[in-house]
């Protein structure tokens, strides 16, 4: 796409902004919007054109994103605003350590798993803003370690000393005209970082950037949910317990109702467990055992011999399921399993945000969009990514105000709702901040359906049948 | 002696029969399914399909010429939109559409043809006769529903993810205004005097209903049925009534059609119709409105006065576009 990148709109100057401020009635006229490249570039008329939605006052952020980036040097993106339009910085902090021994390649995780769908979103965004004045600018940390993380953003405030101060300063006597930066996080709760630390690294970040608005792409852990009713934390990665309720849903309608699950070693596998197993309970199913993977041998060696030795129980099971994030066993399951049943969970049929072969509701559009930029598959965090860049483009499309504040009151309000390819309008739970929607159900090649599968029901909102429906900001899981 | 004549002349005839495949018993509908990449054919008198002909890969959009000797398919994966003789029902030829054009419009010049391509954000303007491009005109994301208005003068786009409908001069191409709209806009129609432009919006719910004059909304009209959830209807294709003061909107997935009175903008009926109906075509009186119901992969065809589906066809995967043949 020619047009869709940042900053390539040479041709605003700066002072066309206060003349253009046309918003009360929420639709704009582009008079200046022309036809091709050329005349974008050279075209005098626009120099009146392109109603914009917010004064720019956003350098002070941007200061503090590029200031993160001296410690990240090789990924900054050195390109200047343009300052005619409105910019939305958004920080993509992506924690993740090297995958575990045994790992096989091929399930490893992209490098650019998450960055990758947050500029699509911004590719798309920008299309849309350069109607109404807004641009979106991507900035990506990637460290190894929470706590080089917090090294570097102390090392970043040192560093920046005097005009960090001095923007807060700014930000806090203008806090009405200035925009939040976005900051997309990329954690998993593993024993090194627990959910805890994932709320103290925000307080950290926020005491850089006090008026950042968050979003979770990654984690799936409900803790964090349950704990962040109080934060400017949302979540657009689906919990452990939208998915597992998935699952059982499919469990249900399927009549199988004798599960044996399977555990992994980390803090995540945990998660997902604890989650099915209130799941078991609330769609009536029974847990014939539960057993840890240990990782005692080599499986790609092994699995026929060794697998159905592990997944023999005392009672007969319906179906396995596998909670595996760190790709260390569940892989071997499918076919091998002691009694030939279905596997579910981290191998087999699994529920996901979102899932390559899912092409209805206009989403064969994005995959394709996303293949042809990255040339791999779109995932469940990218498209958590995307949901997130997307969730704030919207709220600058609607003309919403872009600070902390109006964000969280935009995506907040009672009558909040977003379209994202699933068929059915997202929209946030109040008190855990997780975006409700569909699950996908998958497998290697093709979309099994979405749920909630036809038949489960609920009061006010079907999608609230998938996932802990907190009531009040103290609800505990 | 004379028999053999009469065997003679049949053979001649069944041989002008394949020769000659045009003796199509008129109207018939055509409808384009997007997943096996063909077109069915349906004998308005019987409601049979009595032909499946096969095109580019893809097939949505899909609109006659005003003479109706020609018929303009979107065939969306094979980048091109193709021309097809409806006498022989051949490709005759293609249009340099861009990349994946999504759907047409006709100008009424009946010479300008207008292309949205979904993956690149553009309208195509085309020239027929002499097949060029006139002008690429940068638009939203995923833009979709296209309109011209009968005088000719407008028409609009409206872009999926970008929500919004953009307001194109036809005589200088240019892009002179846009206005917002709910999510996920589709459809959009002008009214006959060309005063009101109807749009409706997927995800939003809703269709939204605008001032040509102001490119204000002046109406927003919202969809309640009993026994279906909200979220699932989901308007897309919007047809208006020459005659009489009714339109029709496909509601997606509720599986229904909202009949609405124009004068009053109020919902008088809901017709039950197949599985995610989303385009919607008239017969030449407007007698009856044809429906593709995309999951059940078939066509409803329905009564306009008693608000009844009469027929319901099987067609091919992914019924998409559709149209009526009576010339």
């Amino acid at each position: 796409m020619f047009f869709g990148k940042i900053a390539i709109y040479p041709y605003v100057r700066q002072t066309d902004i206060s003349k253009s401020m046309q918003l009360s009635s929420g639709w704009y006229m582009a008079k200046g919007v022309k036809s091709t490249v050329e005349r974008r570039l050279t075209g005098k008329r626009y120099q009146k054109c392109l109603a914009s939605l917010f004064c720019c006052v956003l350098l002070s952020f941007l200061n503090s994103a590029l200031a993160f980036n001296e410690a990240q040097s090789s990924q900054a993106q050195q390109t200047a605003p343009q300052a005619s339009f409105a910019t939305i910085v958004v920080i993509y902090i992506k924690v993740a350590g090297t995958s575990p021994p045994g790992t096989p390649d091929y399930l490893k995780s992209p490098s650019n798993e998450g960055t990758a769908g947050a500029s699509v979103a911004i590719e798309d965004a920008n299309i849309t803003g350069k109607f109404l004045g807004y641009q979106f600018e991507l900035t990506e940390i990637s460290v190894p370690s929470i706590g080089e993380l917090q090294a570097s953003l102390a090392k970043t405030r040192q560093h920046s000393g005097s005009s960090a101060n001095a923007n807060h300063k700014e930000i806090s006597s203008n806090r009405q005209g200035n925009i939040a930066p976005v900051v997309l996080l990329d954690m998993q709760s593993s024993d090194k970082v627990k959910t805890a630390s994932i709320e103290q690294l925000i307080a950290t970040i926020q005491s850089t950037l006090p008026n950042a608005v968050f979003f979770n792409v990654a984690n799936s852990d409900d803790l964090l949910r349950q704990n962040s009713c109080r934060l400017p934390l949302f979540h657009t990665i689906p919990s452990y317990q939208m998915k597992a309720d998935a699952l059982a849903q499919w469990f249900r309608t399927k009549r199988i109702d004798e599960i044996f699950a399977v555990y992994g070693k980390t803090a995540d596998d945990a998660a997902y467990l604890a989650a099915f197993k209130r799941s078991a309970k609330k769609f009536k199913l029974s847990l014939v055992e539960t057993k840890q993977w240990q990782d005692s041998f080599d499986l790609r060696r092994a699995a026929f011999a060794e697998i159905p030795q592990f997944t023999r129980t005392r009672e007969t099971y319906q179906a396995v399921f596998t909670a595996d994030s760190a790709a260390q066993f569940a892989y071997s399951l499918p076919f091998n399993t002691y009694y030939p049943v279905p596997v579910v969970g981290a191998a087999g049929l699994k529920a996901l945000g979102w899932h390559f072969t899912h092409e209805q509701w206009g989403a064969r559009q994005l995959q394709s969009r996303f293949n042809d930029t990255f040339n791999r598959h779109m995932n469940e965090v990218d498209f958590a990514a995307y949901l997130a860049v997307t969730a704030v483009a919207n709220a600058a499309q609607q003309g919403s105000d872009l600070t902390q504040q109006g964000i969280l009151k935009t995506l907040l309000s009672d009558h909040y709702t977003l379209g994202a390819y699933k068929g059915r309008p997202l929209s946030i739970r109040p008190y855990t901040h997780q975006f409700r929607q569909p699950i996908a159900l998958a497998h290697e090649d093709a979309l099994v359906t979405h749920a909630p599968l036809e038949g489960f029901l609920h009061q006010t909102n079907e999608l609230d049948t998938l996932g802990a429906t907190h009531t009040t900001c103290k609800d505990k899981l | 002696m004379s028999y053999r004549f009469a065997l003679l002349l049949g053979s001649l005839m069944a041989s002008f029969a394949f020769a000659l495949p045009q003796a199509f018993a008129l109207p018939q509908a055509y409808v384009t399914n997007e997943k096996d990449n063909t077109l069915s054919v349906i004998d308005m008198t019987t409601f049979d399909v009595v032909e499946t002909i096969e095109v580019g890969e893809r097939p949505r959009g899909f609109i006659l010429s005003a003479d109706q000797s020609q018929a303009y398919i979107c065939a969306s994966d094979a980048d091109r939109i193709q021309i097809m003789d409806l006498s022989t029902h051949s490709i005759v030829g293609d249009l340099p559409s861009g990349a994946d054009p999504e759907t047409i419009a006709l100008h009424p010049n009946g010479t300008t043809i207008y292309t949205a391509n979904e993956d690149d954000a553009l309208l195509t303007v085309i020239d027929i006769p002499t097949a060029q491009v006139i002008s690429q005109i940068d638009v939203g994301v995923e833009p979709e529903g296209l309109a011209v208005s009968h005088d000719g003068s407008m028409m609009v786009v409206t872009s999926e993810t970008t929500n919004m409908v953009h307001w194109i001069d036809t005589q200088t191409h240019e892009n002179i205004a846009n206005s917002l709209v709910d999510a996920r806009p589709r459809d959009a129609h002008f009214t006959r005097d060309d005063k009101y432009l109807w749009v409706s919006s997927e995800i939003g719910g809703t269709v939204s209903i605008f001032d040509t004059a102001t490119k204000q909304k002046v109406k927003t009209l919202s969809f309640a049925i009993k026994g279906v959830y909200r979220d699932k209807v989901q308007p897309v294709g919007i047809v208006l009534m020459k005659d009489k003061p009714y339109a029709f909107v496909a509601l997606g997935p509720a599986n229904r059609i909202a009949v609405i009175n124009t004068d009053t903008f109020e919902v008088e009926d809901y017709i039950l119709v197949g599985r995610r109906v989303w385009q919607l075509a008239f017969n030449q009186d407007q007698s009856l409105l044809l429906t593709t119901n995309g999951v059940s992969g078939d066509v409803s065809v329905i009564n306009t006065h008693s608000l009844n589906v009469e027929h319901t066809v099987k067609v091919g995967r992914y019924p998409w576009g559709v149209a009526v043949k009576w010339k």
